[in-house]
């Protein structure tokens, strides 16, 4: 899991609906990601997220690894997160997508009133209910520049902590020391 | 003349309400020889599942894992015209959700969608089921993640413990099977056992349909028609079981370094059709309020403490519990469920639980999945009636119904330990 820090609605709230597209690209099937860990049999599974909360918002990327080729899947998380702001990561295609599911999610969350009242009182405790209720407009005005300025201000280049979660017998066998650890300082 | 309009007001008011219960009660139609079940919704989302009847009477235990391994594949790994990345692209364009999964009584595939793409997960739900492709790339990823995943299942000390408890309490019968198969089962499965299993389920006689969500019968009709009517249609039986009698307490120990013990007992229950369910099922929640407070914020002997009755063919009575005091909490356990018997619930105490049922029921019932849920396994166990006229039911069950319910079916215990043996040493278990 890495986390790193990320847009709170108190001093960012533009890059809140970045947040939010880019974590909705990411875990598209068709997404770069997804092929180059997943399909490609690096990785079991992946998940991108974005909480948006008042204070610190955190960017949540969970990847479960193939048991076998732990090493080579975490070299090729580095190497997908250098890439996140390059041009041909994402298309237009993968950001309307992610602009309709979270339209479509929004959807979805009023279907069970009993959960939808917790929802409404999350996004007036983490924003307002106007940011909730003018969610889907903000959401359509974001560009592939907001995107890539989201990733730049806080996920590459950008301080993370990550842990990894393994048992003691393959921890040994594949001595993650060596390479899950955190980089040299510049 | 001011009053007559009042009375003609609530009359109109009155008629409008009954006519919109009468527009979304559950329905049942036949179309070209297949079942469906309609609950109309007014939400956005719409949920579909097509039920397989027979569950793990349907195969040998050899191939335990074989139709949940089949219905998952045929969900996801795409078809002729959906190939694996195609359908998962076009999931993700419209936020569909296919899924398949198969259990003891039966299995299902099943959709999930928001209305204004149903035209779409239904073309994709639809090919699924008629058209697998099975590709031998994908099954095998699914398999490599369908190993995974009992392991994970196996790794929980519940899991792990239910299950053992199911093979127990049930050897000798198709229950004993686990669903979900074994690493040993699933590696063996070929596509070939995929494609023949498959071709034997897919029968308009053994399955239906059950929809809810903001449709009509004549767009589903429509729909079916179009997609559906090509299903074979073989003769089927369901399969007519004899539930073991549990009338003397055993216990199986499975030793385990754990810090705490996790138990579970298993006991009789009376079958979903029988008038004696719903009293049970309320006498089984009076159970779990006694042993919730003797137990668990009383005696400090249990945590989380319950007890409910599985609604299947074969239903049983379970009660689970974690201790660290194995052996002062399987006696208490037991005479809290004698001491219950022996007194019974009054009208006071069941109509609070009655209450607390009704709602819990129609909690389950906000999401057109949960609705799918319970008129699909009404179905299977008894009629999709049953689920509709449950709170109606709830509300006839009396004190004495109740009581004799109770006393009726639990008459001896089979029960399970996972923990340290050591917590387990000399213990007798005291008989039922």
């Amino acid at each position: 899991m890495i986390d790193w820090r990320g847009p709170d609605t108190r001093h960012d709230l533009q890059s809140t609906y970045a947040a939010d597209v880019f974590s909705y690209i990411l875990t598209q099937n068709s997404s770069k990601l997804n092929k180059a860990l997943v399909q490609s049999g690096l990785a079991v599974g992946t998940s991108f997220n974005y909480l948006t909360v008042s204070h610190g918002g955190i960017i949540t990327f969970i990847i479960q690894p193939n048991p076998q080729k732990i090493k080579e899947c975490l070299a090729e998380v580095q190497k997908q997160i250098g890439l996140f702001d390059a041009d041909d990561y994402l298309t237009a295609e993968q950001i309307e997508n992610a602009k309709r599911k979270l339209e479509i999610k929004q959807v979805r969350e009023e279907e069970i009133t009993s959960n939808y009242v917790h929802g409404l009182s999350f996004w007036w405790a983490s924003a307002s209910l106007n940011y909730y209720f003018n969610y889907l407009d903000n959401l359509k005005k974001v560009k592939k520049i907001d995107l890539q300025n989201y990733v730049r201000k806080y996920i590459k280049s950008k301080p993370y902590c990550a842990g990894l979660l393994i048992n003691t017998d393959l921890k040994a066998q594949l001595n993650t020391d060596t390479f899950f650890k955190a980089p040299a300082k510049p | 003349m001011k009053r007559s309009l009042i009375v003609l007001l609530i009359l109109l008011v009155n008629l409008a309400t009954v006519c919109a219960q009468a527009t979304n009660a559950t329905r049942s139609f036949t179309v070209s020889g297949i079942k469906v079940i309609f609950k109309p919704s007014a939400k956005n989302v719409i949920n579909v599942r097509v039920y397989y009847r027979g569950g793990v009477a349907n195969y040998d235990p050899d191939k335990a894992g074989v139709e949940n391994f089949a219905l998952q594949a045929a969900a996801l790994c795409g078809t002729p015209k959906y190939p694996g990345n195609a359908l998962r692209d076009t999931s993700d364009k419209y936020d569909i959700f296919l899924s398949g999964i198969s259990s003891l009584d039966c299995g299902y595939i099943q959709l999930n969608c928001i209305s204004k793409y149903f035209n779409q997960g239904w073309d994709m739900f639809a090919d699924a089921i008629m058209n697998p492709a099975f590709d031998a790339k994908e099954v095998q990823l699914l398999k490599n993640k369908l190993v995974a995943a009992g392991k994970v299942e196996q790794s929980n000390s519940h899991n792990h413990l239910a299950q053992l408890m199911l093979q127990n309490t049930f050897k000798g019968t198709p229950y004993a099977v686990n669903p979900s198969g074994t690493e040993e089962t699933l590696n063996a499965i070929t596509i070939d056992d995929l494609k023949k299993h498959y071709s034997s389920i897919l029968n308009k006689n053994r399955i239906f349909i059950v929809v809810a969500g903001n449709t009509t019968t004549a767009e589903l009709s429509e729909k079916i028609l179009a997609t559906l009517s090509n299903m074979p249609s073989k003769e089927y039986s369901k399969p007519d079981y004899e539930p073991p009698v549990l009338n003397d307490s055993k216990l199986l120990i499975d030793k385990q370094a754990t810090s705490i013990s996790f138990i579970q007992a298993m006991a009789n229950a009376p079958a979903v059709s029988s008038p004696d369910y719903v009293p049970f099922r309320l006498g089984l929640s009076a159970l779990s309020n006694n042993l919730y407070y003797n137990l668990d914020t009383q005696g400090k002997l249990a945590l989380y403490p319950f007890a409910n009755c599985v609604p299947r063919l074969m239903s049983v009575t379970q009660i689970l519990f974690t201790t660290n005091q194995p052996q002062e909490a399987i006696p208490a356990v037991m005479k809290n469920i004698r001491q219950l018997q022996k007194t019974g619930v009054n009208d006071d105490w069941l109509m609070r639980i009655k209450n607390s049922f009704v709602l819990s029921n129609f909690i389950g019932e906000q999401s057109v999945a949960g609705v799918t849920d319970m008129l699909g396994m009404a179905e299977i166990t008894s009629g999709w009636q049953y689920a509709d006229d449950l709170p109606q039911l709830v509300y006839m069950a009396t004190p004495e119904q109740v009581n004799k319910a109770l006393n009726t079916y639990i008459n001896g215990f089979k029960w399970g330990y996972l923990g340290n043996s050591n917590a387990m040493e000399n213990f007798t278990l005291p008989q039922f």
